[in-house]
Protein backbone atom coordinates (compact mmCIF):
# COMPACT_ATOMS: atom_id res chain seq x y z
CA UNK A 1 0.00 0.00 0.00
CA UNK A 2 1.58 3.15 -1.29
CA UNK A 3 1.85 5.91 1.22
CA UNK A 4 -0.15 8.04 -0.17
CA UNK A 5 -3.50 5.39 0.66
CA UNK A 6 -5.80 6.36 3.04
CA UNK A 7 -5.89 3.91 5.51
CA UNK A 8 -8.82 1.72 5.35
CA UNK A 9 -10.79 1.23 9.00
CA UNK A 10 -12.03 -2.96 9.79
CA UNK A 11 -15.84 -2.58 10.15
CA UNK A 12 -17.21 -3.01 14.30
CA UNK A 13 -17.55 -6.21 14.81
CA UNK A 14 -21.03 -7.33 14.82
CA UNK A 15 -21.97 -10.72 17.17
CA UNK A 16 -25.70 -11.81 16.22
CA UNK A 17 -28.55 -10.15 18.14
CA UNK A 18 -31.73 -11.60 18.65
CA UNK A 19 -33.08 -8.08 18.73
CA UNK A 20 -36.71 -9.30 19.01
CA UNK A 21 -35.37 -10.44 22.16
CA UNK A 22 -34.44 -7.61 23.75
CA UNK A 23 -37.45 -5.79 22.39
CA UNK A 24 -39.55 -7.88 24.63
CA UNK A 25 -37.34 -7.48 27.46
CA UNK A 26 -37.64 -4.00 27.64
CA UNK A 27 -41.33 -4.28 27.24
CA UNK A 28 -41.45 -6.26 29.94
CA UNK A 29 -40.08 -3.77 32.80
CA UNK A 30 -42.71 -2.75 33.93
CA UNK A 31 -43.49 -5.86 35.81
CA UNK A 32 -40.14 -6.78 37.14
CA UNK A 33 -40.60 -7.84 40.61
CA UNK A 34 -38.11 -6.30 43.36
CA UNK A 35 -36.72 -9.52 45.12
CA UNK A 36 -33.84 -8.03 46.92
CA UNK A 37 -31.81 -5.11 47.89
CA UNK A 38 -28.89 -3.80 49.85
CA UNK A 39 -27.10 -0.90 50.44
CA UNK A 40 -23.21 -0.78 49.81
CA UNK A 41 -21.59 1.43 52.55
CA UNK A 42 -19.48 4.17 51.60
CA UNK A 43 -16.05 3.37 50.42
CA UNK A 44 -17.09 -0.40 51.09
CA UNK A 45 -17.14 -3.76 48.90
CA UNK A 46 -19.32 -6.19 48.14
CA UNK A 47 -20.60 -9.49 46.26
CA UNK A 48 -23.61 -11.19 45.35
CA UNK A 49 -24.95 -13.39 43.31
CA UNK A 50 -27.47 -12.84 40.50
CA UNK A 51 -29.22 -15.88 38.70
CA UNK A 52 -29.56 -15.73 34.94
CA UNK A 53 -33.22 -13.87 33.96
CA UNK A 54 -32.83 -11.64 37.14
CA UNK A 55 -31.74 -7.91 36.80
CA UNK A 56 -30.03 -6.00 39.28
CA UNK A 57 -29.92 -2.32 39.67
CA UNK A 58 -27.18 0.24 41.19
CA UNK A 59 -28.82 2.87 42.45
CA UNK A 60 -27.25 6.86 43.39
CA UNK A 61 -28.80 7.30 46.63
CA UNK A 62 -27.44 10.20 47.48
CA UNK A 63 -24.98 11.92 45.79
CA UNK A 64 -22.91 9.94 42.27
CA UNK A 65 -20.66 7.36 43.63
CA UNK A 66 -18.26 5.63 41.14
CA UNK A 67 -18.85 1.97 41.16
CA UNK A 68 -16.06 -0.25 39.89
CA UNK A 69 -18.05 -3.54 38.48
CA UNK A 70 -16.85 -6.68 38.20
CA UNK A 71 -18.98 -9.36 36.84
CA UNK A 72 -17.93 -13.17 36.63
CA UNK A 73 -19.77 -16.33 35.71
CA UNK A 74 -21.08 -18.10 38.13
CA UNK A 75 -20.78 -21.58 37.23
CA UNK A 76 -17.20 -21.00 35.78
CA UNK A 77 -15.87 -17.80 37.82
CA UNK A 78 -12.83 -17.83 35.37
CA UNK A 79 -15.42 -16.52 32.48
CA UNK A 80 -15.95 -13.12 33.37
CA UNK A 81 -16.11 -9.62 31.86
CA UNK A 82 -13.81 -8.44 28.98
CA UNK A 83 -13.14 -4.78 29.00
CA UNK A 84 -11.16 -5.21 25.87
CA UNK A 85 -13.39 -7.18 23.84
CA UNK A 86 -15.64 -4.64 25.07
CA UNK A 87 -14.16 -1.95 24.21
CA UNK A 88 -13.95 -2.96 20.24
CA UNK A 89 -17.56 -4.50 20.26
CA UNK A 90 -19.43 -2.21 21.93
CA UNK A 91 -17.11 0.78 22.26
CA UNK A 92 -16.06 2.73 25.90
CA UNK A 93 -19.09 3.40 27.52
CA UNK A 94 -21.75 0.83 28.86
CA UNK A 95 -25.79 2.14 28.66
CA UNK A 96 -29.23 1.01 27.13
CA UNK A 97 -28.71 -1.38 24.94
CA UNK A 98 -25.40 -2.28 25.49
CA UNK A 99 -24.58 -6.25 25.87
CA UNK A 100 -21.57 -7.22 28.76
CA UNK A 101 -19.20 -9.43 26.86
CA UNK A 102 -17.48 -12.59 28.72
CA UNK A 103 -13.91 -13.86 27.94
CA UNK A 104 -12.65 -16.12 25.33
CA UNK A 105 -13.07 -18.81 24.53
CA UNK A 106 -17.06 -18.92 25.13
CA UNK A 107 -17.14 -14.41 24.48
CA UNK A 108 -20.69 -14.72 25.03
CA UNK A 109 -23.27 -12.07 27.03
CA UNK A 110 -22.88 -12.00 30.39
CA UNK A 111 -25.34 -8.90 30.55
CA UNK A 112 -27.19 -7.14 29.13
CA UNK A 113 -27.70 -3.11 30.23
CA UNK A 114 -31.34 -2.50 29.88
CA UNK A 115 -31.74 0.79 31.84
CA UNK A 116 -29.66 3.55 32.57
CA UNK A 117 -31.40 7.33 33.62
CA UNK A 118 -28.51 9.26 34.16
CA UNK A 119 -28.82 12.02 31.52
CA UNK A 120 -25.53 13.35 30.46
CA UNK A 121 -24.02 16.43 30.00
CA UNK A 122 -22.09 16.18 27.04
CA UNK A 123 -18.97 18.52 26.46
CA UNK A 124 -16.14 19.06 24.27
CA UNK A 125 -14.51 16.59 25.80
CA UNK A 126 -16.72 13.62 25.07
CA UNK A 127 -16.38 12.67 28.45
CA UNK A 128 -19.45 10.47 29.81
CA UNK A 129 -20.40 8.56 32.66
CA UNK A 130 -19.99 4.38 32.71
CA UNK A 131 -16.65 3.95 30.61
CA UNK A 132 -16.40 0.01 29.70
CA UNK A 133 -12.54 -0.04 31.06
CA UNK A 134 -10.21 1.85 32.87
CA UNK A 135 -9.52 -0.84 35.97
CA UNK A 136 -9.78 -0.23 39.58
CA UNK A 137 -7.74 2.20 42.38
CA UNK A 138 -5.45 -0.04 44.28
CA UNK A 139 -2.84 1.09 47.27
CA UNK A 140 -0.03 1.72 44.89
CA UNK A 141 -2.21 5.23 43.09
CA UNK A 142 -2.69 5.86 46.97
CA UNK A 143 0.47 5.12 48.39
CA UNK A 144 2.56 7.33 46.04
CA UNK A 145 0.44 10.29 45.96
CA UNK A 146 -0.90 10.38 49.47
CA UNK A 147 1.18 8.51 51.26
CA UNK A 148 -1.95 6.48 52.98
CA UNK A 149 -3.67 3.16 51.98
CA UNK A 150 -7.37 3.43 52.44
CA UNK A 151 -9.89 0.54 50.97
CA UNK A 152 -8.80 0.56 47.62
CA UNK A 153 -11.16 -0.49 44.94
CA UNK A 154 -8.51 -3.33 44.60
CA UNK A 155 -9.19 -4.19 48.26
CA UNK A 156 -12.90 -3.43 47.73
CA UNK A 157 -13.16 -6.00 45.57
CA UNK A 158 -11.45 -8.45 46.62
CA UNK A 159 -13.21 -8.40 50.10
CA UNK A 160 -16.78 -8.71 47.54
CA UNK A 161 -15.18 -11.92 45.56
CA UNK A 162 -13.98 -12.90 49.39
CA UNK A 163 -17.89 -12.63 50.29
CA UNK A 164 -18.36 -15.44 47.36
CA UNK A 165 -15.29 -17.96 48.41
CA UNK A 166 -12.89 -16.78 45.46
CA UNK A 167 -9.33 -14.88 46.21
CA UNK A 168 -8.03 -11.96 44.91
CA UNK A 169 -6.99 -13.54 41.31
CA UNK A 170 -10.14 -13.48 40.58
CA UNK A 171 -10.41 -9.81 41.01
CA UNK A 172 -10.47 -8.89 36.70
CA UNK A 173 -10.35 -5.60 34.80
CA UNK A 174 -13.99 -4.17 35.35
CA UNK A 175 -15.94 -1.76 34.07
CA UNK A 176 -16.04 2.24 35.57
CA UNK A 177 -20.21 2.82 37.00
CA UNK A 178 -20.64 6.17 37.43
CA UNK A 179 -17.06 7.49 36.66
CA UNK A 180 -17.26 10.35 33.61
CA UNK A 181 -13.82 9.76 31.54
CA UNK A 182 -13.01 9.38 28.17
CA UNK A 183 -9.58 8.61 26.07
CA UNK A 184 -8.57 12.22 24.57
CA UNK A 185 -8.26 11.05 20.57
CA UNK A 186 -5.27 12.97 20.24
CA UNK A 187 -2.93 12.30 23.23
CA UNK A 188 -4.91 8.88 24.18
CA UNK A 189 -4.42 10.03 27.64
CA UNK A 190 -7.45 10.07 29.72
CA UNK A 191 -9.74 13.23 30.48
CA UNK A 192 -11.85 13.02 33.80
CA UNK A 193 -14.47 14.79 35.03
CA UNK A 194 -17.19 14.68 37.52
CA UNK A 195 -20.41 12.07 37.30
CA UNK A 196 -23.95 13.45 36.01
CA UNK A 197 -25.49 11.21 38.75
CA UNK A 198 -28.07 12.48 40.71
CA UNK A 199 -29.76 10.89 43.51
CA UNK A 200 -32.12 7.85 42.20
CA UNK A 201 -29.98 7.58 39.72
CA UNK A 202 -29.50 3.81 38.19
CA UNK A 203 -27.82 1.71 35.85
CA UNK A 204 -29.70 -1.68 35.34
CA UNK A 205 -28.39 -4.88 33.93
CA UNK A 206 -29.99 -8.09 32.78
CA UNK A 207 -28.37 -11.75 34.22
CA UNK A 208 -27.68 -14.07 30.33
CA UNK A 209 -26.22 -16.59 32.91
CA UNK A 210 -26.06 -16.94 36.37
CA UNK A 211 -23.38 -14.54 37.74
CA UNK A 212 -21.29 -13.49 40.43
CA UNK A 213 -21.82 -9.32 41.19
CA UNK A 214 -18.70 -7.48 42.99
CA UNK A 215 -18.68 -4.22 43.50
CA UNK A 216 -16.36 -1.59 44.87
CA UNK A 217 -17.47 1.83 46.06
CA UNK A 218 -14.24 3.65 44.90
CA UNK A 219 -12.74 6.29 47.49
CA UNK A 220 -12.43 8.51 45.13
CA UNK A 221 -16.47 9.29 45.46
CA UNK A 222 -17.85 11.39 42.39
CA UNK A 223 -14.76 11.96 40.26
CA UNK A 224 -12.07 13.97 39.69
CA UNK A 225 -13.02 17.53 41.13
CA UNK A 226 -10.38 17.74 43.17
CA UNK A 227 -8.10 15.82 41.40
CA UNK A 228 -5.57 18.65 39.72
CA UNK A 229 -3.97 21.47 40.89
CA UNK A 230 -2.04 24.06 38.80
CA UNK A 231 -1.03 23.42 35.36
CA UNK A 232 1.76 21.77 36.47
CA UNK A 233 1.51 19.55 39.42
CA UNK A 234 -0.34 16.50 40.10
CA UNK A 235 -2.54 17.07 43.52
CA UNK A 236 -2.93 14.32 45.44
CA UNK A 237 -6.12 13.77 46.65
CA UNK A 238 -7.68 12.59 50.13
CA UNK A 239 -10.51 12.57 51.91
CA UNK A 240 -13.10 12.85 49.05
CA UNK A 241 -16.49 12.19 50.03
CA UNK A 242 -17.96 8.78 49.32
CA UNK A 243 -21.70 8.27 49.61
CA UNK A 244 -23.47 4.76 49.62
CA UNK A 245 -24.93 2.48 46.41
CA UNK A 246 -28.30 0.65 46.77
CA UNK A 247 -28.26 -2.88 45.05
CA UNK A 248 -31.55 -4.07 43.69
CA UNK A 249 -32.43 -7.01 42.20
CA UNK A 250 -35.24 -8.24 40.58
CA UNK A 251 -37.20 -10.95 38.68
CA UNK A 252 -37.94 -10.08 35.55
CA UNK A 253 -39.79 -13.42 33.98
CA UNK A 254 -37.81 -13.80 31.09
CA UNK A 255 -35.75 -16.64 30.37
CA UNK A 256 -32.58 -15.96 28.55
CA UNK A 257 -32.44 -17.09 24.92
CA UNK A 258 -28.74 -18.84 25.53
CA UNK A 259 -25.65 -18.80 23.35
CA UNK A 260 -24.85 -18.33 20.72
CA UNK A 261 -27.94 -17.32 18.69
CA UNK A 262 -28.59 -17.13 14.78
CA UNK A 263 -28.10 -14.17 13.08
CA UNK B 1 4.73 13.06 27.56
CA UNK B 2 2.37 14.38 29.98
CA UNK B 3 0.42 12.10 32.13
CA UNK B 4 -2.32 12.37 34.64
CA UNK B 5 -1.00 10.11 36.81
CA UNK B 6 2.97 10.34 36.79
CA UNK B 7 5.27 7.70 38.39
CA UNK B 8 8.57 8.35 38.48
CA UNK B 9 10.72 7.98 35.76
CA UNK B 10 14.80 8.38 35.34
CA UNK B 11 14.83 9.47 32.05
CA UNK B 12 18.78 9.92 31.72
CA UNK B 13 18.93 6.10 32.69
CA UNK B 14 16.83 5.24 29.65
CA UNK B 15 18.57 7.65 27.27
CA UNK B 16 21.91 6.03 28.20
CA UNK B 17 20.04 2.17 28.05
CA UNK B 18 19.03 3.24 24.24
CA UNK B 19 22.06 4.42 22.90
CA UNK B 20 23.79 1.06 24.66
CA UNK B 21 21.26 -0.87 23.08
CA UNK B 22 22.39 -0.04 19.79
CA UNK B 23 26.18 -1.54 20.17
CA UNK B 24 24.66 -4.51 22.48
CA UNK B 25 25.94 -8.22 21.77
CA UNK B 26 23.78 -10.02 19.84
CA UNK B 27 22.98 -13.31 22.06
CA UNK B 28 19.70 -14.92 19.86
CA UNK B 29 18.30 -13.91 16.23
CA UNK B 30 15.34 -15.89 14.94
CA UNK B 31 13.35 -14.83 11.97
CA UNK B 32 9.47 -15.82 12.62
CA UNK B 33 6.94 -16.25 10.49
CA UNK B 34 4.57 -19.38 11.93
CA UNK B 35 1.11 -19.42 13.07
CA UNK B 36 1.66 -19.35 16.49
CA UNK B 37 3.07 -17.75 19.47
CA UNK B 38 6.35 -17.31 20.09
CA UNK B 39 7.88 -17.43 23.67
CA UNK B 40 11.35 -15.64 24.33
CA UNK B 41 12.61 -15.49 28.12
CA UNK B 42 14.24 -11.62 28.79
CA UNK B 43 16.79 -11.57 31.99
CA UNK B 44 16.51 -8.26 33.59
CA UNK B 45 18.64 -5.85 31.79
CA UNK B 46 18.21 -7.44 28.05
CA UNK B 47 17.14 -6.29 25.18
CA UNK B 48 14.84 -7.59 22.87
CA UNK B 49 14.12 -5.95 19.06
CA UNK B 50 11.37 -6.85 16.92
CA UNK B 51 12.12 -5.86 13.53
CA UNK B 52 9.26 -5.54 10.31
CA UNK B 53 11.14 -7.87 7.47
CA UNK B 54 8.39 -7.93 4.84
CA UNK B 55 6.33 -5.02 5.37
CA UNK B 56 3.57 -4.25 8.35
CA UNK B 57 2.97 -6.89 10.40
CA UNK B 58 0.85 -6.38 13.45
CA UNK B 59 2.69 -8.27 16.38
CA UNK B 60 0.54 -8.99 19.93
CA UNK B 61 2.64 -8.63 22.47
CA UNK B 62 1.73 -10.36 26.36
CA UNK B 63 4.91 -10.24 28.47
CA UNK B 64 4.81 -12.08 32.02
CA UNK B 65 7.23 -12.44 34.81
CA UNK B 66 9.36 -15.49 33.76
CA UNK B 67 9.20 -17.40 37.92
CA UNK B 68 5.64 -15.90 38.52
CA UNK B 69 3.34 -15.49 34.96
CA UNK B 70 0.42 -14.57 37.18
CA UNK B 71 2.36 -10.93 36.94
CA UNK B 72 1.92 -9.93 33.64
CA UNK B 73 1.03 -7.16 31.48
CA UNK B 74 -1.78 -4.89 32.65
CA UNK B 75 -3.05 -3.04 29.76
CA UNK B 76 -5.26 -1.13 31.50
CA UNK B 77 -3.52 0.67 34.13
CA UNK B 78 -0.68 0.91 31.23
CA UNK B 79 -3.13 3.06 29.26
CA UNK B 80 -3.73 5.27 32.76
CA UNK B 81 -0.18 6.01 33.06
CA UNK B 82 1.03 6.45 29.57
CA UNK B 83 -1.63 6.97 27.33
CA UNK B 84 -2.99 4.53 24.87
CA UNK B 85 -0.46 4.59 22.15
CA UNK B 86 3.21 3.27 23.38
CA UNK B 87 6.26 4.65 21.25
CA UNK B 88 9.95 5.12 22.67
CA UNK B 89 10.44 5.37 26.51
CA UNK B 90 6.49 3.84 27.61
CA UNK B 91 6.83 1.71 30.29
CA UNK B 92 4.84 -1.61 29.99
CA UNK B 93 3.15 -2.20 33.61
CA UNK B 94 2.76 -5.35 35.44
CA UNK B 95 -0.62 -6.55 37.51
CA UNK B 96 -0.74 -6.24 40.90
CA UNK B 97 0.46 -7.00 43.81
CA UNK B 98 3.70 -5.73 42.77
CA UNK B 99 2.39 -3.07 40.01
CA UNK B 100 5.67 -2.12 38.28
CA UNK B 101 7.48 -1.69 35.23
CA UNK B 102 7.71 -5.09 33.29
CA UNK B 103 9.26 -3.80 29.89
CA UNK B 104 10.17 -0.46 28.55
CA UNK B 105 10.19 0.85 25.04
CA UNK B 106 13.92 1.92 24.17
CA UNK B 107 13.35 2.28 20.19
CA UNK B 108 10.12 2.87 18.54
CA UNK B 109 11.07 3.54 14.53
CA UNK B 110 7.45 3.72 13.30
CA UNK B 111 6.22 7.04 11.00
CA UNK B 112 2.49 8.14 11.69
CA UNK B 113 2.26 10.23 8.74
CA UNK B 114 -0.75 13.14 8.84
CA UNK B 115 -3.12 12.45 6.46
CA UNK B 116 -6.90 13.42 6.07
CA UNK B 117 -9.65 11.31 7.79
CA UNK B 118 -6.77 9.94 10.30
CA UNK B 119 -7.13 12.56 12.21
CA UNK B 120 -5.38 11.11 16.17
CA UNK B 121 -4.02 8.16 14.55
CA UNK B 122 -1.09 6.41 16.35
CA UNK B 123 1.02 3.18 16.60
CA UNK B 124 1.02 0.49 19.51
CA UNK B 125 -2.11 0.88 21.31
CA UNK B 126 -1.68 -1.02 24.49
CA UNK B 127 -5.10 -1.96 24.49
CA UNK B 128 -5.73 -5.31 22.62
CA UNK B 129 -7.88 -8.29 23.76
CA UNK B 130 -9.97 -8.48 20.51
CA UNK B 131 -8.19 -11.39 18.61
CA UNK B 132 -10.68 -13.70 19.85
CA UNK B 133 -12.13 -16.51 17.84
CA UNK B 134 -15.41 -14.90 18.40
CA UNK B 135 -13.88 -11.67 16.87
CA UNK B 136 -12.31 -13.50 13.79
CA UNK B 137 -15.69 -15.42 13.16
CA UNK B 138 -18.08 -12.84 13.73
CA UNK B 139 -16.15 -10.59 11.24
CA UNK B 140 -16.21 -13.79 8.62
CA UNK B 141 -12.37 -14.42 8.90
CA UNK B 142 -11.34 -17.43 7.35
CA UNK B 143 -11.97 -20.46 8.85
CA UNK B 144 -8.86 -22.54 10.16
CA UNK B 145 -7.15 -19.26 11.10
CA UNK B 146 -5.52 -19.11 14.21
CA UNK B 147 -6.61 -16.38 16.42
CA UNK B 148 -4.31 -14.64 18.56
CA UNK B 149 -6.32 -15.63 21.52
CA UNK B 150 -5.39 -19.41 20.29
CA UNK B 151 -1.96 -18.75 19.49
CA UNK B 152 -1.40 -17.78 22.94
CA UNK B 153 -3.26 -20.39 24.52
CA UNK B 154 -1.28 -23.10 22.87
CA UNK B 155 2.04 -20.94 23.62
CA UNK B 156 0.69 -21.16 27.42
CA UNK B 157 0.29 -24.98 26.92
CA UNK B 158 3.58 -25.67 26.25
CA UNK B 159 4.33 -24.14 29.84
CA UNK B 160 1.66 -26.09 31.12
CA UNK B 161 0.36 -22.64 32.08
CA UNK B 162 -3.70 -21.86 31.61
CA UNK B 163 -5.28 -19.60 29.55
CA UNK B 164 -6.79 -17.84 32.35
CA UNK B 165 -3.80 -15.83 32.11
CA UNK B 166 -4.38 -14.49 28.66
CA UNK B 167 -5.02 -10.65 29.53
CA UNK B 168 -5.60 -7.47 27.27
CA UNK B 169 -2.32 -7.46 25.05
CA UNK B 170 -0.08 -4.81 23.33
CA UNK B 171 -0.92 -4.28 19.68
CA UNK B 172 2.88 -3.32 18.36
CA UNK B 173 2.66 -2.27 14.72
CA UNK B 174 -1.06 -1.89 14.72
CA UNK B 175 -2.10 1.77 13.36
CA UNK B 176 -5.67 3.24 15.19
CA UNK B 177 -7.54 6.29 16.19
CA UNK B 178 -10.01 6.85 18.29
CA UNK B 179 -13.43 7.94 17.74
CA UNK B 180 -14.06 10.24 20.13
CA UNK B 181 -18.16 9.71 20.82
CA UNK B 182 -17.97 6.37 21.19
CA UNK B 183 -14.84 5.65 22.22
CA UNK B 184 -14.05 3.13 19.99
CA UNK B 185 -10.55 1.99 18.39
CA UNK B 186 -11.16 2.06 14.52
CA UNK B 187 -8.14 -0.57 12.91
CA UNK B 188 -6.50 1.49 9.88
CA UNK B 189 -3.41 0.15 7.65
CA UNK B 190 -0.49 0.46 8.92
CA UNK B 191 2.14 2.43 8.07
CA UNK B 192 5.19 0.42 9.15
CA UNK B 193 7.36 -0.54 6.83
CA UNK B 194 9.64 -3.15 6.02
CA UNK B 195 12.95 -2.13 8.55
CA UNK B 196 10.97 -0.61 11.50
CA UNK B 197 11.39 -1.74 14.61
CA UNK B 198 10.42 -1.44 18.42
CA UNK B 199 12.61 -2.59 21.07
CA UNK B 200 12.29 -3.98 24.33
CA UNK B 201 14.11 -3.31 28.03
CA UNK B 202 13.83 -5.90 30.40
CA UNK B 203 13.20 -4.86 33.74
CA UNK B 204 12.67 -8.12 35.18
CA UNK B 205 12.79 -11.34 34.35
CA UNK B 206 10.22 -11.43 31.55
CA UNK B 207 8.56 -14.13 29.33
CA UNK B 208 7.72 -11.95 25.88
CA UNK B 209 4.59 -13.96 24.09
CA UNK B 210 4.48 -12.35 20.80
CA UNK B 211 1.66 -13.74 17.90
CA UNK B 212 1.74 -12.30 14.48
CA UNK B 213 -1.96 -10.86 14.09
CA UNK B 214 -4.08 -12.94 10.99
CA UNK B 215 -4.91 -9.23 10.50
CA UNK B 216 -1.80 -8.86 8.96
CA UNK B 217 -1.37 -5.16 8.83
CA UNK B 218 -4.62 -4.14 9.05
CA UNK B 219 -5.43 -2.70 5.92
CA UNK B 220 -8.32 -5.29 4.62
CA UNK B 221 -11.76 -6.34 5.97
CA UNK B 222 -11.45 -9.41 7.97
CA UNK B 223 -13.47 -11.29 5.59
CA UNK B 224 -11.28 -10.34 2.24
CA UNK B 225 -7.57 -11.58 4.45
CA UNK B 226 -6.16 -14.12 2.57
CA UNK B 227 -2.64 -13.45 3.51
CA UNK B 228 -0.49 -15.03 5.72
CA UNK B 229 1.21 -13.00 8.65
CA UNK B 230 4.27 -11.50 7.55
CA UNK B 231 7.68 -12.18 9.14
CA UNK B 232 9.41 -10.21 11.73
CA UNK B 233 12.93 -10.70 13.38
CA UNK B 234 13.11 -11.33 17.05
CA UNK B 235 16.24 -10.56 18.11
CA UNK B 236 17.86 -10.76 22.30
CA UNK B 237 20.80 -9.32 23.45
CA UNK B 238 23.16 -9.16 26.39
CA UNK B 239 21.98 -6.80 29.04
CA UNK B 240 22.55 -2.66 28.14
CA UNK B 241 22.19 -1.68 31.70
CA UNK B 242 21.06 -3.16 35.42
CA UNK B 243 17.48 -1.81 36.16
CA UNK B 244 16.75 0.56 38.44
CA UNK B 245 14.60 -1.69 39.98
CA UNK B 246 10.89 -0.40 41.87
CA UNK B 247 9.97 1.28 43.82
CA UNK B 248 12.45 3.94 43.29
CA UNK B 249 14.42 5.06 46.92
CA UNK B 250 11.69 6.81 48.87
CA UNK B 251 8.62 6.33 46.76
CA UNK B 252 5.45 5.46 48.68
CA UNK B 253 4.34 2.00 47.71
CA UNK B 254 2.26 -0.60 49.72
CA UNK B 255 3.11 -3.18 51.90
CA UNK B 256 3.48 -6.29 49.95
CA UNK B 257 2.70 -8.93 52.52
CA UNK B 258 -0.84 -7.53 52.50
CA UNK B 259 -0.96 -9.15 48.84
CA UNK B 260 2.26 -12.01 48.79
CA UNK B 261 1.87 -15.06 50.48
CA UNK B 262 4.85 -16.94 51.42
CA UNK B 263 5.83 -18.18 47.98
CA UNK B 264 6.07 -14.63 47.08
CA UNK B 265 3.18 -14.62 44.63
CA UNK B 266 -0.65 -13.46 44.89
CA UNK B 267 -2.14 -15.30 48.17
CA UNK B 268 -4.91 -17.65 46.89
CA UNK B 269 -7.18 -17.39 50.27
CA UNK B 270 -10.67 -16.45 49.35
CA UNK B 271 -9.79 -13.41 52.65
CA UNK B 272 -9.90 -9.53 52.62
CA UNK B 273 -6.72 -7.66 52.18
CA UNK B 274 -5.89 -7.41 56.35
CA UNK B 275 -6.78 -4.83 58.10
CA UNK B 276 -9.37 -3.56 55.87
CA UNK B 277 -11.69 -6.67 56.51
CA UNK B 278 -15.11 -4.63 57.25
CA UNK B 279 -17.45 -4.60 54.60
CA UNK B 280 -19.67 -2.63 57.21
CA UNK B 281 -22.85 -3.77 56.22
Amino acid sequence: MSASTIGLALEPVAPPIDQPFYDRLQAARSSFTKVDEHTVERGTGYGLRVSAGQAFRLVTVERAQIVDLCLTSAEDPTEHYAAGTQLAWEGGFVSRGNRIWGTAPRSRPLAACTADTLRPKDDASHARDHVSHGAHCNAHHWMLYTGTHPRTCYDNLRAGFAMLGLHQRYVHDNMNIYQKTALDPHTGQYLEGLSDAEAGDYIEFYAETDLLVVVSLCPQGSGADTLHGGDDDWVPYFDMPVYPIRIEVYDTGITPQGWPVSR
Amino acid sequence: MDTQHPRPMDRDFYVQAREAATAAQVVEQVDFDEPGAFLLDLGAGETASIELLSGAQIVNLLPFNTADPDERLWAHETCLLEGLWLTRYSRLWGTMARFRPLLTILEDTVVTPRRPGEMGAHHHPVYGGAGTPASWKWAGGREGTLTTWEQFAAALATRALPTTLIKDNACLFQKTRLDAPAQRLDILASDAVTGDRVTLFAEVDVTLMLALSPYVDGASATADIDESPRPVRITRTTAVAQPLGWPYPDMGYPDLALYLDETGTRATEAVPTPGREAILS
